[in-house]
Protein backbone atom coordinates (compact mmCIF):
# COMPACT_ATOMS: atom_id res chain seq x y z
CA UNK A 1 0.00 0.00 0.00
CA UNK A 2 1.59 3.01 -0.91
CA UNK A 3 -1.21 5.46 -0.73
CA UNK A 4 -2.41 4.30 2.72
CA UNK A 5 -5.98 5.10 2.81
CA UNK A 6 -7.87 8.12 5.08
CA UNK A 7 -10.87 7.53 7.46
CA UNK A 8 -13.92 9.80 7.44
CA UNK A 9 -12.60 10.72 11.30
CA UNK A 10 -9.05 11.62 9.56
CA UNK A 11 -10.55 13.71 6.78
CA UNK A 12 -13.20 15.29 9.46
CA UNK A 13 -9.99 16.04 11.41
CA UNK A 14 -7.95 17.85 8.19
CA UNK A 15 -11.36 19.94 7.69
CA UNK A 16 -11.15 20.97 11.15
CA UNK A 17 -7.73 21.75 10.55
CA UNK A 18 -8.58 23.41 7.53
CA UNK A 19 -11.07 25.87 9.26
CA UNK A 20 -8.65 26.26 12.07
CA UNK A 21 -6.28 27.46 9.84
CA UNK A 22 -8.95 30.04 7.75
CA UNK A 23 -9.62 31.60 11.29
CA UNK A 24 -6.02 31.96 12.46
CA UNK A 25 -5.28 33.71 9.01
CA UNK A 26 -8.72 35.92 9.31
CA UNK A 27 -8.37 37.36 12.34
CA UNK A 28 -4.55 37.93 11.65
CA UNK A 29 -5.13 39.51 8.78
CA UNK A 30 -7.65 41.54 10.34
CA UNK A 31 -5.83 42.50 13.44
CA UNK A 32 -2.86 42.79 11.35
CA UNK A 33 -4.88 45.70 8.71
CA UNK A 34 -5.59 47.80 11.74
CA UNK A 35 -1.95 47.72 12.41
CA UNK A 36 -0.63 48.25 9.06
CA UNK A 37 -2.99 50.93 8.35
CA UNK A 38 -2.49 52.88 11.39
CA UNK A 39 1.62 52.15 11.07
CA UNK A 40 1.72 52.76 7.37
CA UNK A 41 -0.04 56.26 7.21
CA UNK A 42 2.19 57.23 10.58
CA UNK A 43 4.95 56.67 8.71
CA UNK A 44 4.29 57.88 5.82
CA UNK A 45 3.96 61.57 7.62
CA UNK A 46 6.17 63.70 5.41
CA UNK A 47 7.43 65.59 8.74
CA UNK A 48 10.04 63.57 11.50
CA UNK A 49 8.07 63.22 14.11
CA UNK A 50 8.14 60.62 16.95
CA UNK A 51 5.02 58.57 15.89
CA UNK A 52 6.91 57.90 12.15
CA UNK A 53 10.35 56.77 14.09
CA UNK A 54 8.24 54.04 16.13
CA UNK A 55 6.34 53.50 12.66
CA UNK A 56 9.50 52.96 10.99
CA UNK A 57 11.02 50.66 13.72
CA UNK A 58 8.45 48.50 13.99
CA UNK A 59 8.09 48.04 10.12
CA UNK A 60 11.85 47.22 9.79
CA UNK A 61 11.91 45.12 12.68
CA UNK A 62 9.78 42.81 12.04
CA UNK A 63 10.00 42.64 8.67
CA UNK A 64 13.49 41.34 8.70
CA UNK A 65 12.64 38.48 11.53
CA UNK A 66 11.44 35.05 10.74
CA UNK A 67 8.02 34.31 11.77
CA UNK A 68 8.23 31.05 12.79
CA UNK A 69 10.27 32.38 15.73
CA UNK A 70 7.90 35.07 16.24
CA UNK A 71 6.00 32.46 17.03
CA UNK A 72 8.37 30.31 19.54
CA UNK A 73 8.89 33.51 21.24
CA UNK A 74 5.20 34.27 21.28
CA UNK A 75 4.27 31.47 23.14
CA UNK A 76 7.28 29.20 24.73
CA UNK A 77 8.68 32.49 25.51
CA UNK A 78 6.34 33.61 27.24
CA UNK A 79 5.48 30.79 29.05
CA UNK A 80 8.81 30.49 30.43
CA UNK A 81 8.95 33.49 32.22
CA UNK A 82 5.81 32.30 34.08
CA UNK A 83 2.93 33.86 32.46
CA UNK A 84 -0.19 32.14 30.93
CA UNK A 85 -0.64 32.78 27.52
CA UNK A 86 -3.27 30.36 25.02
CA UNK A 87 -1.66 28.94 21.99
CA UNK A 88 -4.30 30.80 20.29
CA UNK A 89 -3.68 33.91 21.68
CA UNK A 90 0.35 33.98 21.31
CA UNK A 91 -0.46 32.64 17.48
CA UNK A 92 -2.44 35.39 16.62
CA UNK A 93 -0.85 37.90 18.29
CA UNK A 94 2.35 36.96 16.40
CA UNK A 95 1.19 36.92 12.79
CA UNK A 96 -0.69 39.38 13.44
CA UNK A 97 1.87 42.03 14.59
CA UNK A 98 4.10 40.40 11.26
CA UNK A 99 1.32 40.69 9.05
CA UNK A 100 0.79 44.65 10.48
CA UNK A 101 4.65 45.16 9.34
CA UNK A 102 4.04 43.87 5.80
CA UNK A 103 0.50 45.73 5.08
CA UNK A 104 2.11 49.05 6.59
CA UNK A 105 4.98 48.99 4.47
CA UNK A 106 2.54 48.86 1.03
CA UNK A 107 0.46 51.61 2.97
CA UNK A 108 3.03 53.58 3.10
CA UNK A 109 4.82 52.93 -0.77
CA UNK A 110 1.30 53.73 -2.23
CA UNK A 111 1.13 56.56 -0.17
CA UNK A 112 3.79 57.41 -1.02
CA UNK A 113 3.26 56.83 -4.92
CA UNK A 114 0.65 59.32 -5.25
CA UNK A 115 2.31 62.41 -6.75
CA UNK A 116 3.47 65.20 -4.94
CA UNK A 117 1.12 67.56 -6.94
CA UNK A 118 -2.08 65.86 -5.48
CA UNK A 119 -0.80 66.66 -1.96
CA UNK A 120 -0.31 70.69 -2.89
CA UNK A 121 -3.67 70.50 -4.53
CA UNK A 122 -5.52 69.47 -1.14
CA UNK A 123 -3.54 72.09 1.11
CA UNK A 124 -3.82 74.83 -1.76
CA UNK A 125 -7.68 73.70 -1.01
CA UNK A 126 -7.16 74.52 2.36
CA UNK A 127 -7.28 71.11 3.65
CA UNK A 128 -5.36 69.78 6.37
CA UNK A 129 -2.92 66.92 6.57
CA UNK A 130 -5.98 64.31 7.69
CA UNK A 131 -8.25 65.75 5.77
CA UNK A 132 -6.19 65.75 2.37
CA UNK A 133 -4.47 62.15 2.98
CA UNK A 134 -8.80 60.80 3.31
CA UNK A 135 -10.26 62.32 0.51
CA UNK A 136 -7.61 62.74 -2.15
CA UNK A 137 -4.60 60.78 -1.40
CA UNK A 138 -5.69 57.09 0.08
CA UNK A 139 -8.99 56.97 -2.18
CA UNK A 140 -5.95 56.81 -5.12
CA UNK A 141 -3.44 54.93 -3.13
CA UNK A 142 -5.87 52.41 -2.41
CA UNK A 143 -6.16 50.86 -5.97
CA UNK A 144 -2.15 50.21 -5.79
CA UNK A 145 -2.07 48.98 -2.64
CA UNK A 146 -4.35 45.79 -3.48
CA UNK A 147 -2.41 43.87 -5.87
CA UNK A 148 0.59 43.49 -2.93
CA UNK A 149 -1.78 43.67 -0.37
CA UNK A 150 -3.24 40.00 -1.63
CA UNK A 151 0.27 39.03 -2.13
CA UNK A 152 0.70 39.39 1.72
CA UNK A 153 -2.13 37.51 2.63
CA UNK A 154 -1.05 34.97 0.58
CA UNK A 155 2.03 34.63 2.46
CA UNK A 156 0.18 34.36 5.70
CA UNK A 157 -1.62 31.63 4.72
CA UNK A 158 1.52 30.01 4.12
CA UNK A 159 3.26 31.65 7.23
CA UNK A 160 0.00 30.41 9.32
CA UNK A 161 1.61 27.06 9.09
CA UNK A 162 4.12 27.79 10.73
CA UNK A 163 1.77 27.83 13.95
CA UNK A 164 2.35 24.18 14.03
CA UNK A 165 5.04 24.62 15.59
CA UNK A 166 4.07 25.84 19.16
CA UNK A 167 1.58 22.86 19.03
CA UNK A 168 -1.30 25.17 17.52
CA UNK A 169 -3.13 22.15 15.51
CA UNK A 170 -4.03 23.81 12.36
CA UNK A 171 -4.27 22.24 8.68
CA UNK A 172 -0.20 21.15 9.36
CA UNK A 173 -0.18 19.93 12.58
CA UNK A 174 -3.84 17.98 11.85
CA UNK A 175 -2.02 16.29 8.84
CA UNK A 176 0.95 15.47 11.43
CA UNK A 177 -1.69 13.81 13.29
CA UNK A 178 -3.06 11.97 10.68
CA UNK A 179 0.05 10.82 9.79
CA UNK A 180 1.06 9.21 13.35
CA UNK A 181 -2.63 7.47 13.27
CA UNK A 182 -2.46 5.87 9.15
CA UNK A 183 1.16 5.73 8.51
CA UNK A 184 0.46 7.35 5.10
CA UNK A 185 2.68 10.78 4.60
CA UNK A 186 2.37 11.05 0.90
CA UNK A 187 -1.28 10.82 1.06
CA UNK A 188 -1.88 13.13 3.61
CA UNK A 189 1.02 15.75 2.99
CA UNK A 190 0.13 16.19 -0.61
CA UNK A 191 -3.60 16.34 0.18
CA UNK A 192 -2.56 19.10 2.20
CA UNK A 193 -0.26 21.06 0.16
CA UNK A 194 -3.28 21.10 -2.70
CA UNK A 195 -5.64 22.15 0.22
CA UNK A 196 -3.19 25.51 0.97
CA UNK A 197 -2.64 25.16 -3.52
CA UNK A 198 -6.28 25.37 -3.52
CA UNK A 199 -6.99 28.25 -1.25
CA UNK A 200 -3.21 30.31 -2.71
CA UNK A 201 -3.30 30.09 -6.35
CA UNK A 202 -6.70 31.54 -7.00
CA UNK A 203 -5.48 34.97 -4.76
CA UNK A 204 -2.06 34.84 -6.72
CA UNK A 205 -3.74 34.72 -10.31
CA UNK A 206 -6.15 37.71 -9.03
CA UNK A 207 -3.16 39.84 -7.73
CA UNK A 208 -1.54 39.28 -10.89
CA UNK A 209 -4.89 40.36 -12.90
CA UNK A 210 -5.56 43.31 -10.79
CA UNK A 211 -1.63 44.18 -11.16
CA UNK A 212 -1.80 44.58 -14.88
CA UNK A 213 -5.20 46.25 -14.84
CA UNK A 214 -3.36 49.49 -13.08
CA UNK B 1 11.33 35.54 37.63
CA UNK B 2 14.42 36.83 36.54
CA UNK B 3 15.76 37.00 32.70
CA UNK B 4 18.99 35.42 32.46
CA UNK B 5 20.72 37.08 29.51
CA UNK B 6 24.21 35.63 30.24
CA UNK B 7 22.94 32.07 28.83
CA UNK B 8 22.04 32.74 25.19
CA UNK B 9 24.89 35.40 25.66
CA UNK B 10 27.83 32.75 27.18
CA UNK B 11 26.70 30.80 24.15
CA UNK B 12 27.05 33.51 21.58
CA UNK B 13 30.11 31.46 19.33
CA UNK B 14 27.99 28.25 19.63
CA UNK B 15 24.32 30.43 18.04
CA UNK B 16 26.70 32.84 15.75
CA UNK B 17 28.28 29.13 14.30
CA UNK B 18 24.46 28.31 13.40
CA UNK B 19 24.24 31.51 11.91
CA UNK B 20 27.37 30.87 9.67
CA UNK B 21 25.59 27.20 8.74
CA UNK B 22 22.38 29.14 7.78
CA UNK B 23 24.30 31.47 5.72
CA UNK B 24 26.46 28.60 3.82
CA UNK B 25 22.78 26.56 3.32
CA UNK B 26 21.23 30.07 1.90
CA UNK B 27 24.34 30.54 -0.16
CA UNK B 28 24.25 26.95 -2.11
CA UNK B 29 20.79 26.93 -2.62
CA UNK B 30 21.12 30.54 -3.77
CA UNK B 31 23.62 28.96 -6.18
CA UNK B 32 21.55 26.41 -7.77
CA UNK B 33 18.33 28.22 -7.17
CA UNK B 34 19.83 30.77 -9.54
CA UNK B 35 20.32 28.20 -12.20
CA UNK B 36 16.95 26.60 -11.39
CA UNK B 37 15.52 30.12 -11.83
CA UNK B 38 16.96 30.55 -15.55
CA UNK B 39 16.01 27.15 -16.80
CA UNK B 40 12.54 27.71 -15.31
CA UNK B 41 12.00 31.23 -16.64
CA UNK B 42 13.45 29.90 -19.91
CA UNK B 43 10.49 27.23 -19.58
CA UNK B 44 7.99 30.40 -19.12
CA UNK B 45 8.55 32.20 -21.44
CA UNK B 46 9.17 29.32 -24.16
CA UNK B 47 6.84 28.16 -27.25
CA UNK B 48 7.10 24.83 -26.19
CA UNK B 49 3.85 23.48 -24.31
CA UNK B 50 5.51 20.84 -22.81
CA UNK B 51 8.57 22.59 -21.30
CA UNK B 52 6.08 25.69 -20.49
CA UNK B 53 3.70 23.08 -18.70
CA UNK B 54 6.65 21.95 -16.68
CA UNK B 55 7.60 25.18 -15.62
CA UNK B 56 4.64 26.74 -14.93
CA UNK B 57 3.53 23.67 -12.81
CA UNK B 58 6.95 23.50 -10.95
CA UNK B 59 6.63 27.12 -9.94
CA UNK B 60 3.17 27.72 -9.30
CA UNK B 61 2.97 24.34 -7.35
CA UNK B 62 6.34 25.73 -5.26
CA UNK B 63 5.13 29.42 -4.99
CA UNK B 64 1.23 28.65 -3.42
CA UNK B 65 2.41 25.77 -1.03
CA UNK B 66 4.09 26.52 2.16
CA UNK B 67 7.55 25.98 2.83
CA UNK B 68 6.73 24.29 6.29
CA UNK B 69 4.52 21.59 3.78
CA UNK B 70 7.48 21.19 1.41
CA UNK B 71 10.11 20.38 3.97
CA UNK B 72 7.52 17.73 5.84
CA UNK B 73 6.70 16.49 1.97
CA UNK B 74 10.52 16.18 1.40
CA UNK B 75 10.94 14.57 4.77
CA UNK B 76 8.06 12.07 5.64
CA UNK B 77 6.90 11.58 2.20
CA UNK B 78 9.88 10.90 -0.30
CA UNK B 79 10.92 7.73 1.35
CA UNK B 80 7.33 6.44 0.24
CA UNK B 81 9.16 6.48 -3.04
CA UNK B 82 12.50 4.64 -1.77
CA UNK B 83 14.06 8.25 -1.71
CA UNK B 84 15.90 8.43 1.99
CA UNK B 85 17.37 11.84 2.35
CA UNK B 86 18.94 13.01 5.55
CA UNK B 87 17.31 16.39 7.29
CA UNK B 88 20.18 18.18 5.77
CA UNK B 89 19.90 17.06 2.52
CA UNK B 90 15.99 16.88 2.30
CA UNK B 91 16.61 20.63 4.07
CA UNK B 92 19.23 21.51 1.22
CA UNK B 93 16.67 20.16 -1.70
CA UNK B 94 13.48 21.69 -0.45
CA UNK B 95 15.66 25.40 -0.24
CA UNK B 96 16.89 25.26 -4.01
CA UNK B 97 13.56 24.42 -5.04
CA UNK B 98 11.91 26.55 -3.57
CA UNK B 99 14.44 29.53 -4.03
CA UNK B 100 14.32 28.35 -7.76
CA UNK B 101 10.74 28.55 -8.06
CA UNK B 102 10.62 32.05 -6.91
CA UNK B 103 13.76 33.06 -9.30
CA UNK B 104 12.13 31.87 -11.98
CA UNK B 105 9.24 34.06 -11.47
CA UNK B 106 11.80 37.28 -10.94
CA UNK B 107 13.79 36.41 -14.15
CA UNK B 108 10.67 35.60 -15.96
CA UNK B 109 9.22 39.08 -15.31
CA UNK B 110 12.84 40.75 -15.83
CA UNK B 111 13.41 39.21 -19.43
CA UNK B 112 9.22 39.89 -20.19
CA UNK B 113 10.48 43.88 -19.40
CA UNK B 114 13.34 43.49 -22.32
CA UNK B 115 11.74 44.89 -25.20
CA UNK B 116 11.05 42.82 -28.52
CA UNK B 117 12.87 44.64 -31.07
CA UNK B 118 16.08 43.38 -28.85
CA UNK B 119 15.27 40.01 -29.20
CA UNK B 120 13.97 40.26 -32.87
CA UNK B 121 17.73 41.93 -33.92
CA UNK B 122 19.68 39.24 -32.12
CA UNK B 123 17.74 36.76 -34.14
CA UNK B 124 18.23 38.79 -36.92
CA UNK B 125 21.73 38.52 -36.56
CA UNK B 126 21.45 34.77 -36.58
CA UNK B 127 21.32 34.11 -33.10
CA UNK B 128 19.69 30.98 -31.57
CA UNK B 129 17.54 31.07 -29.10
CA UNK B 130 19.94 29.96 -26.47
CA UNK B 131 22.64 32.22 -27.41
CA UNK B 132 19.61 35.61 -28.21
CA UNK B 133 18.69 34.51 -24.21
CA UNK B 134 22.27 34.52 -23.11
CA UNK B 135 23.86 37.15 -24.53
CA UNK B 136 20.70 39.67 -24.87
CA UNK B 137 17.87 39.00 -22.62
CA UNK B 138 19.75 38.50 -19.61
CA UNK B 139 21.99 41.62 -19.57
CA UNK B 140 19.66 43.73 -20.37
CA UNK B 141 17.15 42.27 -18.00
CA UNK B 142 19.71 42.33 -15.35
CA UNK B 143 18.96 45.82 -13.61
CA UNK B 144 14.92 44.79 -13.49
CA UNK B 145 16.24 41.32 -11.99
CA UNK B 146 18.72 42.11 -9.46
CA UNK B 147 16.36 44.01 -6.54
CA UNK B 148 13.73 41.21 -6.47
CA UNK B 149 16.49 38.96 -6.50
CA UNK B 150 18.09 40.21 -3.40
CA UNK B 151 15.06 40.45 -1.53
CA UNK B 152 14.41 36.97 -2.24
CA UNK B 153 17.92 36.00 -0.71
CA UNK B 154 17.25 38.15 2.05
CA UNK B 155 13.62 36.74 2.74
CA UNK B 156 15.21 33.10 2.03
CA UNK B 157 17.66 33.61 4.90
CA UNK B 158 14.52 34.76 7.07
CA UNK B 159 12.14 31.38 6.34
CA UNK B 160 15.04 28.78 6.22
CA UNK B 161 14.72 28.73 10.17
CA UNK B 162 11.96 26.41 9.11
CA UNK B 163 14.52 23.47 8.39
CA UNK B 164 14.91 22.98 12.17
CA UNK B 165 11.38 21.53 12.07
CA UNK B 166 13.29 18.37 10.76
CA UNK B 167 16.37 18.88 12.85
CA UNK B 168 18.34 20.33 9.84
CA UNK B 169 21.19 22.20 11.94
CA UNK B 170 21.09 25.57 11.56
CA UNK B 171 21.28 28.96 13.56
CA UNK B 172 17.05 27.90 14.77
CA UNK B 173 18.02 24.56 15.59
CA UNK B 174 21.08 25.24 17.33
CA UNK B 175 18.91 27.38 19.67
CA UNK B 176 16.64 24.81 19.96
CA UNK B 177 19.44 22.50 21.55
CA UNK B 178 20.37 25.06 23.66
CA UNK B 179 16.61 25.65 24.93
CA UNK B 180 16.72 21.99 25.53
CA UNK B 181 19.95 22.16 27.50
CA UNK B 182 19.14 25.27 29.77
CA UNK B 183 15.13 25.72 29.35
CA UNK B 184 15.70 29.84 28.78
CA UNK B 185 13.54 29.77 26.07
CA UNK B 186 12.64 33.66 26.26
CA UNK B 187 16.07 34.76 26.18
CA UNK B 188 17.78 32.57 24.13
CA UNK B 189 15.24 33.07 21.52
CA UNK B 190 15.22 36.58 21.67
CA UNK B 191 18.80 36.55 21.09
CA UNK B 192 18.20 34.14 18.38
CA UNK B 193 15.91 36.30 16.66
CA UNK B 194 18.08 39.24 17.15
CA UNK B 195 20.85 37.65 15.12
CA UNK B 196 18.30 36.97 12.23
CA UNK B 197 17.24 40.56 12.52
CA UNK B 198 20.92 41.38 12.24
CA UNK B 199 22.06 38.70 9.26
CA UNK B 200 19.13 40.37 7.27
CA UNK B 201 20.57 43.72 7.76
CA UNK B 202 23.42 42.81 6.94
CA UNK B 203 22.48 41.28 3.66
CA UNK B 204 20.57 43.91 2.57
CA UNK B 205 23.48 46.71 2.57
CA UNK B 206 25.90 43.75 1.07
CA UNK B 207 23.05 43.39 -2.18
CA UNK B 208 22.71 47.34 -1.72
CA UNK B 209 26.02 47.49 -2.34
CA UNK B 210 26.66 44.72 -5.17
CA UNK B 211 23.30 46.59 -6.61
CA UNK B 212 25.18 50.07 -6.71
CA UNK B 213 28.15 48.97 -7.97
CA UNK B 214 27.86 46.34 -10.19
CA UNK B 215 24.16 46.83 -11.81
CA UNK B 216 24.34 50.84 -11.48
CA UNK B 217 20.90 50.77 -9.62
CA UNK B 218 20.20 53.74 -7.02
CA UNK B 219 19.70 52.29 -3.56
CA UNK B 220 16.27 51.68 -3.35
CA UNK B 221 13.36 50.97 -0.49
CA UNK B 222 13.09 47.03 0.85
CA UNK B 223 9.94 45.82 -1.37
CA UNK B 224 7.98 43.70 1.00
CA UNK B 225 8.45 39.89 0.00
CA UNK B 226 7.48 37.02 2.24
CA UNK B 227 7.23 33.06 1.74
Amino acid sequence: MVFGKLSVADINYLWRGTLLTLRLCLTGIGLGLILGVMFGILRANPRRTLTKMIATVYIEFFRAVPLMLLFVVGYFGIISLGYNVSRFGAVVGAISLYTGAYIGQVVRTGIESVGRGQWEAGVSLGMSYPDTLRYVILPQAVKIMIPPAIGIVIGVVKGSSLASVVGYVELVLAGRHVIQRTYAPLLVMGTIAMIYFVICYPLSILSKNLERKL
Amino acid sequence: MGLRWEVPLKNLPYLLGGALLTLRLVGISVVFGIFLGIVGAMGRTSKSKLFHGIATAYVELFRNTPFLVQIYFAYFALPTFNIDLTPGQSALLVMILNTGAYMSEIIRAGIEAVHKSQVESGYSLGMSYLQVFRYVMLPLAMKAIAPPLGNQIISMTLSSCVISQISAEDLTFRAMMLENRTFRSFEIYIVTILIYFLLAEFLYIVIGYINRKVFGIAAKQKLPTMI
